[in-house]
């Protein structure tokens, strides 16, 4: 399981189990687009208000997201933090100022349900499976 | 007088009073949602054990969980059933972690004295709490049996600030026999001091209330004395909804201390470089250092017929953190290892206690 293949089976537990939440994350990021690459090819986060989606990456992005599976699953792990990655280089992110303040407050919104989902448990294993082969 | 649980004599209580007090009162309370209950339902069963060398934590907690929806939002409310196993030891430092449980694989009828969480266990039964648990991801276990050697003190219906009441029954003194292994090193131990209780209510996390709660145990069990001291609060700690120390000799509990008879002082606060955070994820929404815990918790009463100084030093928190249940913020239990020294007089007769303990402070 990819990040990409990650993120989009998340969104789809989320919206079956906290939908208020998943409306809220949609809500959040409004017509906006974050493009991520992780380890593998890059994709977006699209979102038109309603819905929130894993999409393919188009040119224009808000927010531009680098990072590995491995810092992820470090970041899940407690072992960092997310200014400790980015001052390390190890997550970087770029976009206005703006931008970077609603991608924080969608970020809190989808680890909010993440850790109130029962079904992110299972799914966070296999991401990590993956990610350490 | 000598009082000597750990060779099988109860002074002033009898084996079989402690034992049908516990088969009557610690059962599970909840009538789950599957069962026509109302869902929202909160309950724990909590162990703490001191061994030579470690302390351990155990909870054992039941949640029928209201999700979805806000429940304001009505019957409409998407719902379902978990469980959580935490598990936290400290050799030199603190390591654990909280687990999940889905509710195929949560045992815990209504009135039942045991819980299964898949392959664990907590059963009461023949006198003793049978406890077999293992953490998924992290290297703690135990398979132990912890038998009461003090009556239970059991106590309805204490109001928080604005919602449903927190109920609980308290057992300040339990001999622990089994082992515990945490990270590839196995402890054995016998007759090893612990405590328990289980708490149980609708209340939900998140809301204007704190508490502060801790006990004492000598590890002479010789010694007769055993306290425990609980403090619900606001939040912010400025308005205290009520407070007791329940002093304990020998299986009897022996003086209550309440209310304004109780002055409470925490003093300074509590830093540490690493904070041990379970489930180990929520450091990404509570990655702060700032720990709501003072340095030095004083508690003293002085009645006339009963003078109590308990003195809590603070050595090392942990944090078990919660996802409150009605806004994206989280509430902190901060489970604190520390040294305590109790010293006091009951009706004539003089008492001090020196023993490692964990106090547990929550907050936001």
């Amino acid at each position: 399981m990819d990040f990409a293949a990650f993120l989009a089976d998340s969104l789809e537990r989320m919206e079956a189990e906290i939908p208020h939440l998943y409306r809220r994350l949609a809500r959040t990021l409004g017509g906006r687009r974050v493009a991520v690459t992780v380890d593998g090819p890059r994709f977006a986060i699209a979102s038109d208000g309603n819905r929130v989606g894993v999409v393919d990456p188009g040119d224009e992005a808000g927010v531009e997201l680098q990072t590995s599976g491995r810092e992820i699953l470090s970041l899940l792990e407690g072992e960092t933090t997310l200014i400790a990655s980015a001052l390390g280089d190890r997550l970087r992110l770029r976009g206005s100022a703006d931008e970077l303040v609603v991608f924080h407050d969608a970020l809190m919104v989808y680890l909010g349900a993440a850790v109130r989902a029962p079904g992110f448990v299972e799914l966070r294993d296999r991401f990590r499976s993956e990610v350490e082969e | 007088m000598s009082f000597s649980p750990g060779s099988g004599g109860l002074p002033d209580a009898s084996v079989h009073a402690v034992r049908r007090a516990l088969t009557r009162g610690d059962r599970v309370r909840r009538v789950p949602r599957a069962s026509a209950g109302e869902g929202g339902h909160k309950e724990w069963f909590h162990y703490c054990i001191y061994g030579d060398g470690f302390d351990l934590l155990v909870n054992f907690s039941l949640v029928d969980e209201l999700h979805g929806r806000p429940p304001e939002e009505g019957p409409r409310a998407r719902r379902y059933e978990a469980a959580r196993l935490t598990m936290l030891a400290r050799e030199r430092r603190w390591i654990g972690d909280v687990d999940r449980w889905s509710a195929d694989v949560v045992h815990a009828p209504a009135g039942s004295r045991e819980v299964r969480l898949g392959p664990h266990r907590m059963r009461w039964g023949g006198g003793v709490y049978h406890l077999r648990a293992a953490l998924r991801d992290e290297p703690v276990a135990i398979d132990a049996v912890l038998r009461p050697v003090t009556m239970p003190s059991i106590v309805h219906n204490v109001t928080v600030r604005d919602g449903p009441p927190i109920n609980w029954l308290v057992i300040p003194r339990l001999l622990a026999s089994g082992t515990v292994t945490i990270d590839g090193r196995v402890h054995r131990f016998a007759d090893v001091p612990a405590y328990h209780d289980h708490n149980w209510g609708r209340f939900r996390w998140g809301r204007d209330f704190a508490w502060e709660w801790g006990f004492g145990l000598p590890r002479d069990p010789a010694d007769p004395w055993s306290f425990v001291f609980v403090r619900l609060s606001d939040r912010a700690h400025t308005r205290v909804m009520m407070q007791g120390v329940f002093l304990w000799r020998g299986a009897r509990e022996q003086r209550v201390l309440r209310g304004s008879e109780i002055s409470v002082v925490r003093r300074g606060q509590l830093r540490q470089e690493r904070i041990a955070k379970t489930p180990r994820a929520m450091a990404l929404i509570a990655p702060g250092r700032a720990i709501d815990v003072p340095e030095r918790l004083e508690i003293r009463a002085d009645t006339g017929d009963t003078r109590f100084e308990a003195d809590f030093v603070s050595h090392e928190a942990a944090q078990v953190i919660i996802p409150n249940d009605d806004d994206l913020g989280v509430t902190i239990i901060n489970e604190v290892a520390g040294r305590l020294s109790v010293r006091g007089t009951v009706r004539g007769e003089d008492f001090a206690v020196e023993c490692p303990t964990i106090f547990e402070f929550l907050g936001a």
